[in-house]
């Protein structure tokens, strides 16, 4: 059964890494490389302009965010498909190109052949992550759920004026401040705060202000400074 | 170790054999089907079998890739020097200049190659490699690289801070230093700080391990032999 051929467009940091997967995925049938880029703008452009069936990522490479190019070239909102060049093992990057909307993740431990296979089975529609990293992406991703569900549940611990206190806390007004804009004394409102950073189980507002927005809380519940 | 000349006739002579040991597949295996169309015959390793590679016949250039996944490099270049007696070591890395160079001088890796540079670049260094190891005597065993685009830990030390290294490596005192060269005992311990800031080095004995390594030798009023 003939193969269709895929088109595909690389990007990672090092032109040599790129110059021989061009050659080596170019000589074979069923593949056809448009052009790649050694920066992420420029591969998301080249992606944007050529619309290639798949492109490949590289995010193992040092300079250079693989993951931020995923991201990106799904945000154009082509039909693009997207495949992530990782380190073997590593779980954190995989679950990352997850999150980023990545179709498939290939290991550099895998051969050319195996970038291949991935390649026409991202083309096809189907989804590919090696097998033996299946458990632990799926585990991962359960364990970022599972945090998910309680910084949902620290925060609606959380009352209607210590909700208050925090945006201004993470909008970085000092105590003085917040005191004056919120009608409480200053002694109050370091009251609120430190209930406030212990419910979250944080230990400063630094901390506070990270974790709010890497679980998106505030458009979560509603609360807008918008 | 030497089979590489054992009776197989002119084309045996001729057979520009490169190993490449690392255990990044993907890139290195298309490395090698690329480098293969340039006329060399090169094969692939994983680090985990070198030792069973020692049966073959010796390659010329052993390219090691640096990202070589859990084994420390120091220990594969050890092995390689075991069991490929006379093959050049040539680093494949991916790293800032700087800190390749220090890394080679290091390890006594014969040359290096970025994979950040164009793979021209790296053919270039793998032929360089080649005539290196045609013409090559027990004591050359050093980075033979000076090109532009990869430089000498070294190569970026001003006048005075090279001799203010080599009365270092010479094993002076700073006191005698000052004294040497006219200059404040403060003076030289700036320029040490400022010369351990440009060679990536965190502390002396590794500046000292690092500028020797790099072909630093203590001024001699006699020629070592």
């Amino acid at each position: 059964m003939a193969l269709e051929t895929a088109t595909v467009v690389l990007g990672g940091g090092m032109p040599a890494v790129l110059e021989v997967l061009d050659f080596a995925l170019g000589r074979r049938p069923g593949v056809a490389i448009l052009g790649w880029d050694t920066s992420v703008q420029g591969t998301v452009d080249k992606v944007a302009a050529r619309s290639p069936d798949v492109a490949l990522v590289c995010a193992d490479l040092p300079d250079w965010d693989g993951i931020k190019a995923c991201t990106d070239i799904k945000r154009l909102g082509t039909p693009t498909r997207v495949i992530v060049v990782g380190s073997e093992g590593d779980q954190a990057t995989l679950i990352s190109a997850v999150k980023a909307g990545a179709d498939g993740y290939v290991t550099v431990a895998d051969s050319v052949d195996d970038l291949v296979g991935a390649l026409h089975q991202v083309h096809r529609g189907e989804s590919r992550v090696p097998p033996l990293m299946l458990g632990s992406l799926l585990r991962g991703l359960i364990e970022l759920r599972r945090e998910d569900d309680a910084a949902v549940e620290r925060f609606a611990s959380l009352g209607n004026r210590e909700r208050e206190v925090l945006v201004e806390l993470v909008a970085g007004l000092d105590h003085h401040t917040i005191a004056t804009k919120l009608h409480l004394s200053p002694h109050t409102v370091r009251t609120h705060s430190q209930n406030i950073l212990t419910k979250l189980g944080v230990h400063s507002r630094l901390e506070a202000a990270r974790f709010v927005f890497e679980h998106d809380l505030f458009s979560r519940f509603g609360i807008g400074d918008g | 170790m030497h089979l590489a000349r054992n009776g197989g006739g002119p084309l045996e002579a001729d057979q520009r054999r490169i190993l490449v040991v690392g255990a990044r597949t993907l890139y290195l295996q298309a490395l090698c089907e690329f480098l293969g169309t340039t006329g060399l015959s090169v094969s692939l390793l994983q680090p985990v079998k070198l030792r069973d590679s020692s049966l073959g016949p010796s390659p010329e250039i052993v390219l090691l890739d640096c990202a070589a996944a859990g084994v420390a490099l120091e220990q594969l270049i050890a092995e390689i020097r075991e069991f490929h007696k006379g093959a050049l070591i040539v680093l494949l890395t991916s790293g800032a200049a700087r800190e390749i160079s220090k890394q080679a001088a290091m390890l006594h890796a014969d040359d290096w190659v970025s994979m950040s540079l164009p793979v021209a670049e790296l053919v270039a260094v793998l032929d360089r490699g080649r005539r290196a190891s045609a013409a090559r005597t027990p004591s050359s065993r050093r980075p033979s690289r000076s090109g532009p685009a990869i430089e000498s830990p070294l190569s970026s030390l001003s006048e005075r801070e090279l001799s203010v290294l080599r009365l270092v490596v010479d094993g002076h005192s700073a006191d005698e230093i000052a004294a040497t060269l006219g200059i404040s005992r403060h003076t030289v311990r700036t320029h040490l700080q400022n010369v351990m800031a440009k060679m990536l080095v965190g502390s002396r004995m590794e500046m000292v391990s690092v500028a020797r390594k790099s072909g630093m030798r203590p001024a001699p009023t006699a020629p070592t032999s």
